[in-house]
């Protein structure tokens, strides 16, 4: 029932999962099976995309799912 | 005489009409205030080792043996940081039912007081007659009159006890808010669930749990059922403005892949339903004998917001420890020796008590393999080459006090069949305390601790040991 995930970032910055701080970024994770909301700090939107959703389910620690976050930069 | 009389009548009238004390609703839900881990004031400090401790249900059997281990904790330097430190006052979260939960909340309560040879722990409670204390004030004509009040049981009559004897009026309000984190645990009597007595719990019920007696939260969780009646509080759902943390509606879809995650979340929705004033509960062991369902939730989750998952992953914990105190008992009824079929008390007995044992086995095995997965993705992830790649490697310590690691089977077979009631011989009692401090210091995971030098395959994989002698 354990699952793994990776948040990657340019920076190292807090991962928040169902709305609370639960881990770092570019570090390996452990979560629990099931779905979850993966964010970065909401109160500093500075990040795109705002969020994912996921079903997290049939990962190991060497096979862990990879979410993508990047700045997010205004457009010219 | 006859004004005596009428007087005499008034009073047993009176007496009928008591009633519990009411819980106090809560106007507006504060996550800065109440009882929660987070509003410790030293909540964050000092969790590179983090120590949960918990202590099983069994009476002054488990009291005694929780106070031992306590003496031992407080006896017992660890070396962190360069510095060495005293382990009792390392310990972070202290979660316990029933007998062992007078041990934890006294603790919690008064600290170092606990340990005085003269004080009221040992005087009134570890060598006193708490049973027939029990029993004298259940018998009292006016305490009788009281119980035909249909809102008035006699768990509220122990309660009362346990208030004169031990606790005093202090309640949560006056728990010292800095560790250890004190879970004292019930058992819903309709969810069936763990029920702990921590503002969070009380949230989703608008209710107050500062206005709340220690004392009855120890009865609560010392309720054994049948011999006391179920101990109930006010709910007010609907009326604080509460607001369901997010992973609940993500864990009502879990039921097929994750349903431990599902039924948390459904028990926590439920307590918001209209129509549930009030909630019953039972003793903390019918839902969990040690004590450590709620710390393996923590554990296994990142839901509960004092979760162990949470500060693994967020590199605050180097060491985790966990200390699990269970007086299990192991009595040979004897019914084997006869052809004639036990009687309807002795299966009474049996379905109340051996369900609970079974289940108690299953949460250390659960426990064990919680722990040894971690350990075992831990080296996994460290097999990667990119630091990115790998799990925060913390040392895990799983520490079991019980009865059966005695080396000597007619030692053992003493402490096994010390029976579950609130007075013990005092020999048995300070037998107990030695016990509980012989089983800890002799716990192989725990000498690694105490010496710094970790030994994994003591601590999570379990290793063949002959036992630990008691002189």
């Amino acid at each position: 029932m354990d699952q793994y995930l990776k948040v990657s970032y340019p920076n190292r910055r807090k991962v928040w999962v169902d709305g609370r701080p639960a881990g770092w970024t570019n570090r390996l994770l452990q979560l629990e099976t099931g779905h979850h909301v993966i964010g970065l700090n909401p109160q500093r939107p500075d990040f795109t995309p705002e969020c994912h959703e996921i079903h997290l389910s049939g990962t190991r620690a060497d096979a862990p799912l990879v979410l993508h976050f990047r700045p997010w930069e205004a457009s010219p | 005489m006859s004004r005596r009389l009428a007087g005499l009548l008034c009073a047993l009238l009176l007496a009928g009409c008591a009633s519990f004390p009411e819980t106090a609703r809560l106007e507006r839900i504060d996550p800065e205030t109440g009882y929660r881990y987070a509003t410790l004031a030293d909540a964050d400090d000092g969790e590179a080792l983090f120590v949960v401790v918990t202590f099983s249900g069994g009476g002054t059997r488990a009291a005694a043996l929780a106070y031992g281990v306590l003496e031992a904790l407080r006896d017992s330097r660890v070396p962190l940081g360069g510095e060495s430190r005293n382990l009792l006052e390392e310990v972070d979260i202290l979660s316990s039912v029933s007998g062992g939960s007078f041990t934890a909340a006294y603790y919690a309560l008064h600290r170092e007081a606990i340990f005085a040879d003269d004080g009221p722990f040992l005087r009134d409670f570890l060598y006193a007659d708490l049973e027939g204390r029990l029993k004298r004030r259940l018998l009292n004509p006016y305490h009788l009159a009281r119980l035909a009040s249909p809102t008035f049981g006699r768990i509220d009559l122990a309660d009362e006890v346990y208030q004169a004897t031990l606790f005093g009026d202090a309640t949560f309000a006056d728990l010292p808010r800095r560790k250890p984190f004190l879970l004292l645990n019930a058992t819903d009597m309709t969810k069936g669930s763990s029920f702990a007595f921590i503002q969070a719990q009380f949230d989703p019920l608008c209710a107050d749990l500062d206005g709340v007696t220690i004392s009855r939260a120890v009865a609560a969780s010392s309720n054994f059922p049948i011999a006391f009646t179920p101990l109930a509080l006010n709910a007010y759902p609907g009326q604080c403005d509460y607001r369901e943390p997010a992973w609940v509606e993500r864990g009502l879809r879990d039921l097929a892949s994750n349903p431990r995650r599902y039924y948390r979340a459904r028990g926590l929705r439920r307590y918001q339903e209209p129509n549930r004033e009030y909630v019953h509960l039972l003793d903390g062991g019918v839902a969990d004998n040690l004590g450590l369902r709620l710390p393996l939730t923590a554990l296994r989750s990142s839901d509960p917001p004092w979760s162990l998952l949470t500060r693994l992953n967020l590199e605050t914990i180097d060491k985790l420890v966990i200390i699990v105190v269970d007086a299990r008992p192991d009595r040979d009824p004897g019914y084997d020796a006869s052809p004639r079929a036990p009687g309807l008390r002795a299966v009474v007995n049996q379905i109340s008590s051996v369900p609970m044992a079974n289940y108690s086995f299953d949460s250390v095995e659960l426990l064990r393999q919680t722990l040894r997965t971690r350990a075992d993705a831990q080296q996994l992830s460290a097999r990667q080459e990119a630091p990115e790649d790998t799990l925060h490697a913390a040392e895990l310590y799983r520490i079991y006090v019980g009865f059966d690691q005695l080396a000597d089977a007619a030692t053992r077979d003493y402490f096994l069949n010390l029976p579950t009631s609130f007075h013990l011989p005092d020999a048995d009692v300070t037998a107990l305390r030695r016990v509980g401090r012989t089983l800890l210091d002799g716990a192989p995971c725990f000498q690694s601790l105490l010496s710094g030098d970790y030994d994994e395959a003591a601590c999570v994989q379990g290793q063949p040991s002959e036992g630990v002698a008691f002189p």
